[in-house]
C-alpha cells in the first residue's frame, strides 16, 4: 500500500490546471526511492518511511466543521486552508506548477506535493500567517509556498500546520531573501498522533531568522536547507518535542556559499514517553565562503523511556574560516537542579516542568509559539 | 636510544622455527586491486549488480580457488578455510560503504602481490627507494642500517640484548606472542573464540576482504594477573613480519592483566605495496587493561584501511592511541564495545593530512552496552597543502546502560586555505539516565599566539611547530619518550612543506 | 515557639561515613553557628538534613516540633519550614530569576495579587539586597559573581520566611557592604518571623553582626566543642588547630 491512494490522487490532480505537468511530477514521485544514503552506521532511516507507505491516504476537499475560530494574530494577513479547501486568502494562488528553488527530485514527497498542490506566492514584505489545518481522518493535504522578499523589505511569515489522527500535511516552502532585506520564517508543526512532512529551502543574501517547531507526530519529518550568499546572516532554532510513541526527525542544514557569511543555530529537543526524537543538521562552509563562521549548539533532554539522537555535522572546505564549531549534549534533567528547586519548595514534577519550560521557551517567540509550547508541556503533565 | 639498535639473534631463531613449519615456495598470487576498487565504487551507485561484481572480482584474480590455494599452502585447519571462503562471499554481497570516496577509483593502485608465506614485499635494492624518502631519513638522523629496515630492504636489524631480554621476560611470565598462523594451530580454542568474532567479516565490505586474505600479524595472550609494565613494541620485537598488507593482530588480556602494545613507528616507512587492509581485535577480560598504540607514517603511495575493535568486560579499560601521519588515504575507526559494567575506554586519534589529495578518514565508535560505562574520544586533525581530514564518530548508549557517560572532542587545525575538515558525529542515546556530550571546533592558527611567540624572537616556522605540537599535546603525552621525540621531528619536517609550491 | 532537633545523626557519602553522630537543638529565634576546618563535614551535614539523594542518613533522626521529618522529600521539608542557602548554587540557564522568585512568592502568599503587583514587590525586595533589574532578567545564577549568588540566596530567605534556616557560608566571597546587607536581612527575618538559624562559617565577623547565641566546632564529622561567642573569639585567635588540641 502506498502513502496516497492512486485513484484519489489522480482524480484530485485532474481537477487542477496544468494536468500533464502534474502527471509528470506524480510519476517522478512514483519512481523515486525515499532515501539513497543511510542516515547513520546503525540506524538506516531515522524517519520510518515504511510507516508512511501503509497509510493509503485520500486527497479530498471537504468542508470541515471547526469549533471556534481559526487562529489569528493582529497585524498579520491570514490564509486558511482547511481540508484542502482554501477558506480564506487575500493572496494569490498561482496557476503554475513547481517551485523555483525546490526540484521534484529533491525528495520523493516533494514531487508528490508539487504534483497535487497549488502555489501560494508571497512577493512583498509584510506579515503573513498561513494556517494549514486538516481534521478529516485519512486525508492528505499538500501545499506549495514560494516566498520572495524584494530588496530593502522585510517579511514575517508564519506557517502553522495542525492536523490530527490518521492524516498528513505536506508542505514545500521556499524563500528567497534579497540583499538588504530580512525574513522571519516560523514553521510550526503541531500534530496529534498524525503525520507531517515539510521540505523547505532558503536562499539568503540578506538576513533570515528561522524557527522550526515540531511535536506530537507519529511520523514527523522536517527538512530545512539554507544557502547563504556573500555577507548573509542566518539564525535558526529548531525545537522538537516528542510524546507517547512519536517519531520526530528535524533536519536543519546551512550551506555557506559566499564569503563573510555568518550562521548561528540551536537545536533543542525534549523526548518524553517512549518517543524517538532526532535533531540533526549539517553546517557546511564551501571553498569560496572564506572568512565565514558557523556555530551550532544541540541539546536534548530525555524523560522516561525515550530515545534522543543529536547529530550536528560540520564540513569546512576552506582553511580560511573565522570560526566553525558545534556541540551537542544529551542528558536527563540534572539532579542538582531539581534538588535546588526542591529546596525552594517545588516538588519534583514542578521542578522538572520549570526546567523544561525554561529550556524550550525563547525570547522573541510569537504568541502562537508561546501558547503552543506551553500547551505541549502541559499535556506532558507538567 | 633504544630506537636505533636492536637485538635479533633470539628473534631470528624464533622465527626460523616457525618458517620451517611452512611450505617454502615463493608461490604468489596476483590480485588486481584497481579493478576491485573500481567495481566497489560502481556498486556504491548501483551501476553494477551483484553478478557483474562477482565476475569482475574473479577476473581480478580473487576467486575461491585463489583462497583455497592460500589456505592449503599455509596448512590451515578446515574451519579457517571456511571462514575465508565465507568472507569472500560476504565481500561480494555487502554494499560498498558510503564513506568510500569516489576518488579511489581514479587511483592507480598496484597489483596486490600476495606471497603465500606471510612476508612483506621487499625491494631488492637501495636505489628503488624513492630519493625523497632516503633524504628524509638522512634529515631524521637515522643510520643506514635502520634505514634499510624502514625501507623494507630487510626484515631484521642488527641486534642489541634489550629486545631478546624482553622476549625472554615475556615468555617467563607466560605471555604468548606469536604469528596468528602458529597460534591458530597451537591454541585453537582460544583463537577460535575471538578471531573475527570481535570484528566479524559481516561488518563491512573491507572487513570481509580482510577475512578472505588475511596473512601475518601477531597473536598475544596475557595470562591472569600478569602486568607487563614496559610497552611491547611490535615493530621491533616482532619485526616487519607484522607489517603485511592484510595482517591481523589479536590481543587477549585475561583478568587483571595489563599490556601496552605499540605497533608501527614514527619514522617514515617506505612500502612498495599500495593497499593495506589490516585488522586489530582486542579483548580485555574483567579488570584487565589494554593500551594499544599505533603510529603509522607510511609513504604516500599507500591506501590504509585498518579495522580496529575491542571488547571491554567488567571494570576493564581499553585505550586506543592512534597517530595517522603517513599514507595518502587512511580509514581508521578504533572502536570499543563496553559490554561489562563499569568498563571504560578512551580513544586519542591524531591525523595529519599534509599534501594535496591526502584523505584522512578517522573516528571512534563507542557503544555503551552496560551500566556505568565511560568513554572519552579526543580526535585532533591537522591539515595543510590541500589535505582533507574527516571525522566520523558514533556514540551509542543502549537502553539499560544506566549511569553511562560519554564525551567526544574533535578539533581540526587548518594551517592554510586549501585544506578541508569534515565532522560527522552521531550521538544516539536510548537510555534516559546517561550523559553524552560532544564538541567540535575547526580553526586556524591563532594569529595572536603566533605574533606573541614571534615577538619573543621565535621564527615563524618554529612558532608554528610549537603551536601545532601544543595542539597535539594530549596525544603526545601518551607516547613513550622515543616515539614522542621522533614524532616531534617528523612533524617539524612535515611543517617545512607548509606553503611550499605543490 | 518551634524546635529543630538533630538526634545522633550519621551520614554516609559513596559508602564512606562523613558525619559520625551529631546532635543539636535549635529553638525559634536562636542563632547557632557551625565552624570547623574544610572537610570536617559542614556542607555534608546541611545537604543531608535537606535530603540530598547522594547523602545517606544511616542512623539518627531529624525532628521538627516533635515530628520525625528525617525521610520526607526535600520539598516537603521546605513546606514544613526548613530552608537552605547554598554555598555554591548551580546555574539554571533558561529559567529567569524573576520567574523563580515570583513562583516562590506566590507559594508563600497565595496568588491573590496581580502579576504586576507581585512583580513590583519582588523588584523592590531585590533592590534592597542589591540585586538589579538586569540580574532579575537573566537565567538563575547565569554568570553571577560569588557575591551576587549569596545575595540571591538571602533574598529567597526573605521571601520564604522559614521556621529554620541553614546558611552555608553566606559570607564567603562577599565584600564588607555585602556582609552588612546580608546580616541585616538575617536579623530582620529573625525579628519578624522568629526564624532559628544554623550558620556555617569560618569567620567571626558575621557572627558578631547577627549576635550568635551558640557556637559549635565540627571536626572530622563530630562536634568537639560547643560554647558562646568566646569560643569564636578563641578560634579567631588560635585557629582551629589551637581549639582542637584543647
Amino acid at each position: 500500500m502506498p502513502l496516497v491512494d492512486i485513484d484519489s490522487a489522480k482524480s484530485f490532480l485532474s481537477s487542477l490546471e496544468n494536468r500533464s505537468e502534474r502527471e509528470e511530477l506524480f510519476s517522478i514521485y512514483e519512481r523515486l526511492p525515499y532515501q539513497l544514503i543511510n542516515d547513520s552506521p546503525t540506524v538506516k532511516h531515522y524517519t520510518r518511511w515504511e510507516n508512511l507507505d501503509k497509510l493509503n491516504l485520500k486527497i479530498e476537499s471537504l468542508d470541515g466543521k471547526r469549533g471556534g475560530n481559526y487562529p489569528s494574530i493582529p497585524g498579520y494577513v491570514r490564509v486558511v486552508i482547511h481540508n484542502n479547501l482554501v477558506k480564506e486568502t487575500p493572496l494569490e494562488f498561482s496557476s503554475s506548477v513547481g517551485n523555483s528553488l525546490i526540484k521534484p527530485e529533491d525528495h520523493k514527497l516533494v514531487s508528490l506535493t508539487l504534483s497535487l498542490s497549488r502555489k501560494l506566492e508571497i512577493k512583498q514584505g509584510g506579515k503573513y500567517l498561513i494556517y494549514h489545518y486538516t481534521d478529516v481522518e485519512g486525508n492528505f493535504s499538500p501545499i506549495n509556498i514560494e516566498i520572495k522578499v524584494p530588496e530593502g523589505e522585510s517579511a514575517d511569515v508564519i506557517y502553522y500546520s495542525e492536523n490530527k489522527g490518521k492524516s498528513m500535511n505536506s508542505a514545500v516552502i521556499s524563500a528567497s531573501v534579497s540583499k538588504n532585506s530580512s525574513l522571519n520564517l516560523t514553521l510550526v508543526n503541531k500534530g496529534n498522533l498524525s503525520y507531517n512532512f515539510v521540505y523547505s529551502k532558503a536562499r539568503v543574501e540578506g538576513s533570515i531568522n528561522t524557527y522550526i517547531i515540531s511535536s506530537g507526530f507519529s511520523e514527523g519529518h522536517v527538512e530545512y536547507h539554507s544557502y547563504l550568499e556573500e555577507g548573509a546572516q542566518a539564525f535558526f532554532s529548531s525545537r522538537a518535542l516528542g510524546v507517547e510513541n512519536n517519531n520526530i526527525d528535524v533536519i536543519t542544514n546551512v550551506y555557506h556559499d559566499g564569503p563573510k557569511s555568518v550562521s548561528n543555530g540551536f537545536m533543542k529537543s525534549v523526548s518524553a514517553g517512549s518517543s524517538f526524537v532526532v535533531t540533526r543538521g549539517d553546517a557546511r562552509i564551501n571553498e569560496q565562503a572564506i572568512d565565514s563562521s558557523t556555530s551550532i549548539i544541540g541539546k536534548a533532554i530525555m524523560l522516561g523511556e525515550s530515545t534522543a539522537v543529536v547529530a550536528p555535522m560540520l564540513e569546512v572546505r576552506t582553511g580560511r574560516v573565522i570560526t566553525a564549531k558545534h556541540s551537542a549534549s544529551v542528558s536527563k534533567v540534572p539532579e542538582d537542579l531539581i534538588f535546588y528547586l526542591q529546596n525552594r519548595g517545588f516538588d519534583k514534577k514542578s521542578a522538572e516542568g520549570l526546567i523544561i519550560r525554561g529550556f524550550m521557551e525563547e525570547e522573541g517567540d510569537t504568541e502562537i509559539v508561546k501558547k503552543l509550547i506551553d500547551e505541549i508541556i502541559t499535556s506532558l503533565g507538567y | 636510544m633504544k630506537y636505533f639498535t636492536l637485538t635479533w639473534k633470539g628473534l631470528n631463531a624464533f622465527f626460523n622455527r616457525v618458517k620451517d613449519g611452512r611450505k617454502m615456495t615463493e608461490e604468489k598470487v596476483s590480485v588486481d586491486i584497481n579493478e576491485i576498487l573500481d567495481a566497489a565504487i560502481e556498486a556504491k551507485y548501483n551501476r553494477v549488480d551483484q553478478i557483474e561484481f562477482h565476475r569482475r572480482v574473479v577476473e581480478s584474480g580473487l576467486s575461491r580457488s585463489t583462497i583455497e590455494a592460500i589456505s592449503k599452502a599455509k596448512k590451515e585447519p578446515e574451519w579457517m578455510l571456511r571462514l575465508r571462503l565465507k568472507s569472500l562471499e560476504l565481500f561480494e554481497k555487502l554494499p560498498t560503504p558510503n564513506w568510500l570516496p569516489d576518488v579511489l577509483s581514479s587511483l592507480n593502485v598496484s597489483n596486490l602481490e600476495l606471497y603465500i608465506k606471510p612476508d612483506v614485499e621487499r625491494t631488492d635494492n637501495w636505489e628503488q627507494i624513492p630519493k625523497e624518502i632516503r633524504e628524509y631519513y638522512e634529515k631524521l638522523g637515522i643510520p643506514q642500517s635502520e634505514q634499510k629496515v624502514l625501507g623494507g630492504l630487510v626484515a631484521v636489524l642488527e641486534s642489541e640484548p634489550i629486545y631478546a631480554n624482553v622476549k625472554q621476560e615475556l615468555q617467563k611470565k607466560g605471555v604468548i606472542m606469536m604469528p596468528p598462523e602458529e597460534a591458530m594451530v597451537k591454541y585453537p580454542d582460544i583463537f577460535k573464540q575471538y578471531f573475527m568474532k570481535i570484528f566479524p567479516a559481516s561488518d563491512h565490505k573491507f572487513a570481509a576482504l580482510h577475512g578472505a586474505l588475511w596473512s601475518g600479524g601477531v597473536f598475544v595472550y596475557v595470562p591472569k594477573g600478569v602486568k607487563i609494565t614496559t610497552p611491547v613494541e611490535g615493530f621491533f620485537v616482532i619485526g616487519t613480519e607484522m607489517e603485511g598488507q592484510f595482517e591481523h593482530t589479536l590481543v587477549i588480556a585475561d583478568e587483571d592483566s595489563y599490556i601496552h602494545f605499540i605497533e608501527g613507528c614514527s619514522a617514515p616507512q617506505f612500502k612498495n605495496f599500495s593497499f593495506h587492509d589490516g585488522m586489530v581485535e582486542l579483548f580485555a577480560n574483567d579488570n584487565a587493561h589494554i593500551k594499544f598504540t599505533t603510529i603509522q607514517n607510511w609513504s604516500k603511495n599507500v591506501i590504509n584501511f585498518n579495522n580496529k575493535r575491542a571488547w571491554a568486560n567488567k571494570n576493564s579499560v581499553i585505550e586506543w592511541v592512534e597517530g595517522s601521519l603517513g599514507s595518502k588515504y587512511s580509514f581508521v575507526y578504533p572502536s570499543t564495545i563496553l559490554r561489562g559494567e563499569g568498563a571504560s575506554s578512551t580513544s586519542l586519534v591524531v591525523t595529519l593530512a599534509s599534501a594535496e589529495g591526502d584523505w584522512k578518514d578517522s573516528g571512534s565508535k563507542m557503544i555503551h552496552a552496560a551500566p556505568h560505562t565511560r568513554s572519552r574520544v579526543i580526535n585532533k586533525n591537522i591539515g595543510f597543502n590541500g589535505g582533507v581530514n574527516v571525522y566520523r564518530g558514533l556514540v551509542k548508549v543502549n537502553k539499560g546502560a544506566v549511569g553511562s557517560k560519554a564525551f567526544v572532542k574533535c578539533d581540526s587545525l587548518m594551517l592554510d586555505e586549501k585544506t578541508k575538515a569534515y565532522t560527522f558525529p552521531h550521538n544516539q542515546v536510548f537510555e534516559e539516565d546517561a550523559d553524552v556530550a560532544h564538541e567540535a571546533h575547526t580553526f586556524r592558527m591563532s594569529e595572536d599566539q603566533l605574533f606573541y611567540l614571534m615577538s619573543r624572537g621565535i621564527s615563524e616556522k618554529e612558532a608554528t611547530s610549537m603551536l601545532v605540537l601544543g595542539f597535539m599535546d594530549e596525544i603526545m603525552r601518551e607516547l613513550p619518550f622515543e616515539y614522542a621525540a621522533m614524532l616531534n621531528k617528523v612533524i617539524k619536517l612535515e611543517l617545512d612543506k607548509l606553503g611550499a609550491v605543490a | 515557639m518551634s524546635t529543630l532537633k538533630i538526634e545522633d545523626l550519621h551520614v554516609e557519602v559513596e559508602g564512606k561515613e562523613i558525619i559520625k553522630g551529631i546532635s543539636l537543638e535549635i529553638k525559634s529565634g536562636e542563632v547557632h553557628a557551625i565552624m570547623g576546618p574544610n572537610g570536617s563535614g559542614k556542607t555534608t551535614l546541611s545537604l543531608a538534613i535537606m535530603g540530598h539523594p547522594k547523602y545517606k542518613i544511616t542512623k539518627g533522626r531529624i525532628l521538627l516540633d516533635g515530628e520525625d521529618i528525617t525521610n520526607l522529600e526535600t520539598d516537603q521539608k521546605v513546606k514544613k519550614g526548613l530552608f537552605l542557602a547554598f554555598q555554591n548554587p548551580i546555574e539554571i540557564s533558561g529559567v529567569k530569576l524573576s520567574t523563580l522568585l515570583v513562583a516562590e512568592y506566590n507559594r508563600v502568599y497565595g496568588s491573590n495579587e496581580s502579576v504586576t503587583q507581585v512583580f513590583s514587590k519582588i523588584t523592590s525586595l531585590s533592590k534592597s539586597v542589591g540585586i538589579s533589574d538586569s540580574l532579575l532578567n537573566r537565567g538563575v545564577f547565569e554568570g553571577f559573581s560569588g557575591g551576587e549568588k549569596k545575595r540571591v540566596e538571602i533574598l529567597q530567605l526573605q521571601i520564604l520566611k522559614p521556621k529554620f534556616a541553614i546558611l552555608d557560608e553566606p559570607d564567603s566571597g562577599v565584600d564588607v557592604d555585602g556582609l552588612k546587607t546580608i546580616s541585616d536581612v538575617i536579623k530582620k527575618v529573625k525579628e519578624e518571623n522568629n526564624t532559628g538559624y544554623l550558620i556555617i562559617t569560618h569567620y567571626r565577623r558575621i557572627l558578631d553582626y547577627v549576635n550568635a547565641d551558640k557556637i559549635h566546632v565540627l571536626y572530622k564529622g563530630r562536634i568537639i566543642a560547643s560554647g558562646s561567642m568566646e569560643l569564636a573569639k578563641l578560634i579567631d585567635e588560635k585557629g582551629y588547630e589551637g581549639v582542637i588540641k584543647q
